[in-house]
């Protein structure tokens, strides 16, 4: 009849010491080499500590309905001001009537997030012609998945020609740009704050370049990008100048901070699959150096009562 | 009986290990130029390059002269057979050989350098020295 090995498990050989001889010394160095290799190795080939990690989300943004549109003509230190703001349009402007505006946001996949905006100004300017513009859309953003954010943001076109134009059209995306990471956790509403005033106080005047500058001193912006711009070269005097913009919302990567979990966690997967190997080996060697009584020690043999 | 049990394992190696240590200490003493312009800052004149290149020269060459002496004691068979002196040898000279490579790869700081010497060089000489001198009293 033939037999096979059905279970098999261990006898232990058992190696005893005082506690100050060269085997504890041993066996205290080996340890030592076993918990801090791993960590040495690991860390010096970088990446052990993740610092910033990425996400993907589509931002929540609505179109304020705020904006602000110059046209600029021949008469360069006059152009025409069309505007939300009330204190900004151009009453002295004789030439020009403001844009009519038609605007709609699209939500093309179905899911609660508005996709793209469609906005579209018509201005009538009868005897000068126009040979550049500059656009300032207010958009209202929010970031759900990780941190809350919500601000205020905008979204800046600007477009100058030689020749005179009867036409602009643009698409263009709203991209998110980060200065440093986001949180991953709380809300965050710095920049939930006015960008351009609602009402003109004394020291409070419009200054593009001044609202620029602190725009693009924030740690977290908008910026319109991947531009397709297109200007038609024709005379104001044969209609109306149509500047037609489709801005999308895309989806976008976002870096953030990671919290303690999750870096603890990545830390010390990293760590385990090395110290699982130092392990191994320093096993083999430890029992090497005690099977071969390199080192001094008293063996106990589990079938003996005595030594 | 002893010297029979683990002249299987422990003797080689020792000694292969030593020959590792021995020919990676040799290689970098002939292409010590990217490790000596490492530790120079980005503009630095050509004394200052001659007295770091020196530095590691001088160093380079007692490890190789401790080597040999390590050397000398093993083939002689007077340090051969002591298993502490054998696995302390195998211990320094194995790390001494990996961390010498990464050395060389990774181009590190020459000041690193010393450390390696003190630990992977002179520690296995001494004891070597200790277990001779040792050997020589007991036989008197």
């Amino acid at each position: 009849m033939a037999v096979y090995e059905v279970f098999s498990y261990c006898a232990k050989y058992r190696h005893k010491t005082t506690i100050c001889s060269s085997a504890s010394v041993f066996i205290v160095v080996i340890s030592l080499l076993i918990i801090l290799g791993p960590f040495l190795l690991v860390y010096r080939s970088n990446g052990f500590w993740l610092r910033t990690s990425a996400y993907r989300e589509q931002p929540e943004v609505h179109f304020k309905y705020q904006y602000v549109l110059i046209i600029e003509t021949e008469q360069f230190n006059n152009p025409l001001i069309c505007s939300t703001f009330s204190y900004l349009r151009s009453t002295d402007h004789n030439e020009g009537h403001c844009a009519i505006v038609k605007s709609r946001e699209i939500d093309n996949d179905e899911d609660g997030k508005y996709d793209e905006l469609s906005i579209e100004f018509s201005v009538v300017l009868e005897s000068t012609a126009i040979y550049g513009i500059k656009l300032l859309l207010v958009f209202d953003y929010k970031l759900h998945a990780m941190s809350s954010l919500q601000m205020e943001s905008l979204g800046y076109l600007q477009h100058s020609a030689g020749l005179p134009g009867a036409r602009f059209d643009a698409t263009a995306d709203l991209h998110l740009v980060q200065r440093k990471p986001l949180n991953s956790y709380g809300r965050d509403l710095k920049y939930n704050t006015s960008i351009i005033a609602n009402e003109n106080t004394l020291y409070q005047r419009f200054d593009l370049s001044t609202i620029l500058k602190e725009y693009g001193r924030r740690r977290v912006s908008t910026i319109l990008s991947n531009i397709y711009s297109l200007w038609t070269a024709g005379l104001s005097s044969d209609g109306p100048f149509i500047l037609t913009v489709v801005i999308h919302y895309p989806e976008q990567n976002f870096i953030y901070r990671p919290r303690f979990w999750q870096v603890v966690k990545w830390a010390w997967m990293q760590y385990i699959s090395v110290l699982l190997v130092f392990l191994y080996v320093f096993k083999s060697v430890k029992t090497y150096v005690f099977r071969n009584r390199l080192i001094p020690s008293i063996k106990y043999v589990p079938w003996k009562k005595s030594l | 009986m002893r010297m029979v049990l683990f002249s299987h394992g422990l003797v080689p190696t020792r000694f292969l290990i030593i020959l590792s240590h021995l020919s990676i200490a040799v290689l970098i003493l002939w292409s010590r130029d990217q490790n000596v312009k490492s530790c120079l800052s980005l503009d630095y004149t050509d004394e200052e390059y001659l007295l770091q290149d020196k530095e590691l020269v001088i160093g380079l060459s007692i490890a190789l002269g401790l080597l040999g002496f390590e050397l000398l004691g093993f083939l002689s068979g007077v340090t051969m057979f002591v298993p502490l002196t054998a696995m302390i040898s195998i211990a320094c000279h194995g790390s001494a050989s990996i961390l010498l490579t990464y050395f060389v790869l990774d181009e590190w700081d020459c000041h690193l350098y010393w450390w390696l010497f003190t630990f992977c060089s002179v520690l296995p000489a001494v004891t070597e020295a200790v277990t001779i001198l040792r050997s020589l009293f007991l036989k008197n």
